[in-house]
C-alpha cells in the first residue's frame, strides 16, 4: 500500500504519475468487492465494512470518486442501471489488477514475517 | 435539520468557491448561528439562507465531475447514484458553487464524506488540472479571436480603439488570469496539505481574508461595468459617425494630399457630402490619427475632371517600429483578401522606409517613413482616369 513516506521518497507530495500503479487500501477494498460478483456502490460500502469488521469505513464521496475512475481505466464496468442504483462488475483488467495487489501485499508480510523471524 | 422557521436571509458568500476550508467552515458557523443554507441556495456571489434552529452541521464540499463539453459548464448536480450513496451515508447533498457540490450532514455518527486522503488529493490535483487548462484557454481564446477577426492586425486595432481602452481590457484580462491561477495554487497547497496532514482544516478562520475578498470582487465588478460602457460608447461613438467631421467643413490643414492636390492646379468642383469625412484622434502611441474620406470630382486647370473616391488613413506615431507595423499590418490584411492583385507600376524611388502597392479592390499603396505611415486609396469612377503612379507620387511627395 503507498504511503505518504512513499509519496515523499518519490520526489515531493505528488501522487504517482501512473494512477493506480500502487492501490490505496480503499481501491483495494473496492477491487475485492468486486471479485465476489456485480454490486453496486452501497452493496461494496457494506461489503468492506463487514470485510474488515468495521477497520475500513469508506466515506461516500472516496466510494463514488473510485466508482468513477475504475470505470475510467476499465477496471469495473456498468451492467445495469436501476433507478438511482448503478450496478457495476469487475473487468480481466480489474482482476490482473487486484491479483497483482494481493501477491505485492503478501510479499511484503513475508519479508515482515522474515524480518520478525530473524529478530 | 432542525428548520422550523422559514425566513429567508441573503448573505455575500465571504471566500471564493476553490477555498474549500473556507466555505465548509462559514457554512457551518451559519448554521451554527441559526441559518441553514437552501438547497440550491448560491446565485452569483450570494447565498440565501433560511432560519433555523442553531444546531451542529457538517458542510462538506466535493469536486464536481469533469464537465461534458468544452462549451458547458462543470455538471451542475450530481449523478443521481451519488447523491444517493451520500444520502445512504446520512450526507444530503445541497447545492453546487463553481466546480463544487456542497453536501451536509447534522449527524455527529455519519462517516466523513472522504475517508481517503490520497483519493481526495487526486480528486482536488483533477480540479486544480482544469481550472489551469480553463484559465489559459479563458486568457489565450480572447487573444486567438481578436488575432482571427483583425487578421493579426492587433496594433492597428489597438490604436483604432484606443491604446488606453485596450491596456484597460488587457488588465481585465489579465486580473481573471491571474485570479484563476490564485486557485489553482491555492488548490495546489491544498492538495499537499491532504496528503500530509490527511484532512483538511474544517474549523478554519474564514473571516481572515474576507474583506480583502469583497474588496476585490467590487472592484472587479465595477472595472468589468466601466469597460463594458466604454466599450459600448466607443463602438457606438464610431459606428454613429460621432467625431467626424464633413470634409467640406473641415478648415484644418492635413499633412498628406487632400483629393484636389492629386491634379496640377486641381479644385473641388463636386462633393458627395454625406460620403466626405474626416476623423481626428489623438492615442499614446500615435499622437496623430487621421481617418479622410473624399467622395468628389475635381477639374485641373486645363479643365479635365476626376471622379472618385479618395480613402486615407494616416498616422504620427510614437515611434517608427509602430509606424511599421501598422503599415505592415495593412499590408497583410489587405493581403488575405481574395481580390488582393500585385500592381505593376513604374514608379520613382519614393523615398519611404516601406513602401508596397497593390490593388485590393481598388488601387491601394501604403507608405512608412520614420513615425508616419499612410494608407490611402483611389476609387475613381469617371471616364478620365488618374493614372496610379501619378497619385501615388502626389502622395509620397505630400508627406516628406
Amino acid at each position: 500500500m503507498i504511503s505518504i513516506y512513499d509519496i515523499e521518497l518519490r520526489g515531493g507530495y505528488g501522487l504517482p504519475r501512473k494512477a493506480f500503479n500502487t492501490l490505496t487500501e480503499s481501491m483495494f477494498y473496492v477491487l475485492m468487492a468486486f471479485r465476489n460478483g456485480p454490486m453496486c456502490g452501497i452493496d461494496v460500502g457494506e461489503f468492506i465494512e463487514r470485510k474488515t469488521r468495521g477497520r475500513v469505513k469508506i466515506g461516500p464521496a472516496t466510494l463514488y470518486t473510485i466508482l468513477g475512475k475504475f470505470v475510467k481505466v476499465k477496471y469495473i464496468k456498468e451492467i445495469a442501471v436501476e433507478g438511482r442504483k448503478r450496478t457495476y462488475c469487475i473487468t480481466d483488467k480489474g482482476i490482473s489488477a487486484y491479483e497483482d495487489e494481493v501477491s505485492r501485499l503478501c510479499f511484503c508480510v513475508q519479508d515482515a514475517d522474515n524480518n520478525l523471524q530473524r529478530g | 435539520m432542525g428548520r422550523e422557521i422559514n425566513k429567508k436571509h441573503i448573505k455575500i458568500i465571504p471566500c471564493p468557491d476553490y477555498d474549500i476550508e473556507g466555505m465548509e467552515s462559514w457554512l457551518s458557523d451559519m448554521a451554527a448561528s441559526g441559518l441553514m443554507l437552501k438547497k440550491d441556495g448560491f446565485f452569483a456571489n450570494f447565498a440565501s439562507f433560511e432560519e433555523c434552529t442553531p444546531c451542529k452541521v457538517r458542510y462538506r464540499l466535493q469536486a464536481a465531475s469533469e464537465k461534458k463539453s468544452i462549451l458547458s459548464e462543470d455538471n451542475r448536480e450530481p449523478d443521481d447514484e451519488v447523491i444517493e450513496i451520500a444520502r445512504h451515508y446520512g450526507w444530503e447533498y445541497v447545492a453546487s458553487r463553481g466546480r463544487f457540490y456542497i453536501y451536509r450532514t447534522n449527524d455527529p455518527q455519519a462517516r466523513e464524506l472522504n475517508t481517503d486522503p490520497e483519493v481526495q488529493a487526486l480528486v482536488i490535483g483533477e480540479v486544480r488540472k482544469r481550472e489551469r487548462r480553463d484559465a489559459i484557454a479563458g486568457f489565450l481564446s480572447p487573444i486567438i479571436l481578436l488575432l482571427i477577426t483583425t487578421k493579426g492586425s492587433l496594433m492597428t486595432t489597438m490604436l483604432t480603439i484606443g491604446t488606453r481602452f485596450s491596456l484597460f481590457g488587457i488588465m481585465l484580462l489579465l486580473w481573471r488570469f491571474i485570479d484563476s491561477m490564485m486557485s489553482t495554487i491555492h488548490m495546489k497547497r491544498l492538495r499537499k496539505r491532504i496528503i500530509i496532514y490527511g484532512t483538511l482544516d474544517h474549523n478554519k478562520q474564514w473571516k481572515n481574508r474576507t474583506r480583502l475578498y469583497h474588496i476585490s470582487n467590487v472592484l472587479w465588478l465595477v472595472l468589468m461595468i466601466s469597460w463594458t460602457i466604454v466599450f459600448y460608447r466607443v463602438a457606438s461613438d464610431y459606428d454613429n459617425g460621432i467625431g467626424r467631421i464633413r470634409t467640406y467643413s473641415y478648415e484644418g490643414q492635413v499633412p498628406f494630399s487632400a483629393m484636389r492636390d492629386l491634379l496640377p492646379g486641381g479644385k473641388m468642383v463636386g462633393y458627395n457630402e454625406s460620403d466626405s469625412y474626416v476623423y481626428q484622434k489623438q492615442d499614446w502611441l500615435a499622437p496623430v490619427i487621421i481617418e479622410w474620406k473624399e467622395n468628389a470630382t475635381i477639374a485641373s486647370s486645363d479643365g479635365s475632371k476626376v471622379s472618385g473616391i479618395w480613402m486615407v488613413d494616416y498616422y504620427e506615431t510614437a515611434a517608427p517600429w509602430i509606424a511599421r507595423q501598422v503599415a505592415k499590418e495593412y499590408f497583410i490584411r489587405d493581403k488575405l483578401k481574395s481580390y488582393f492583385n500585385k500592381l505593376e507600376l513604374q514608379l520613382p524611388e519614393l523615398e519611404a522606409d516601406y513602401s508596397v502597392w497593390y490593388s485590393s479592390l481598388f488601387p491601394t499603396v501604403i507608405i512608412q517613413k520614420d513615425c508616419v505611415v499612410v494608407y490611402a486609396r483611389f476609387a475613381g469612377y469617371s471616364e478620365q482616369r488618374l493614372p496610379d503612379e501619378i497619385w501615388i507620387s502626389i502622395l509620397a511627395d505630400s508627406i516628406k
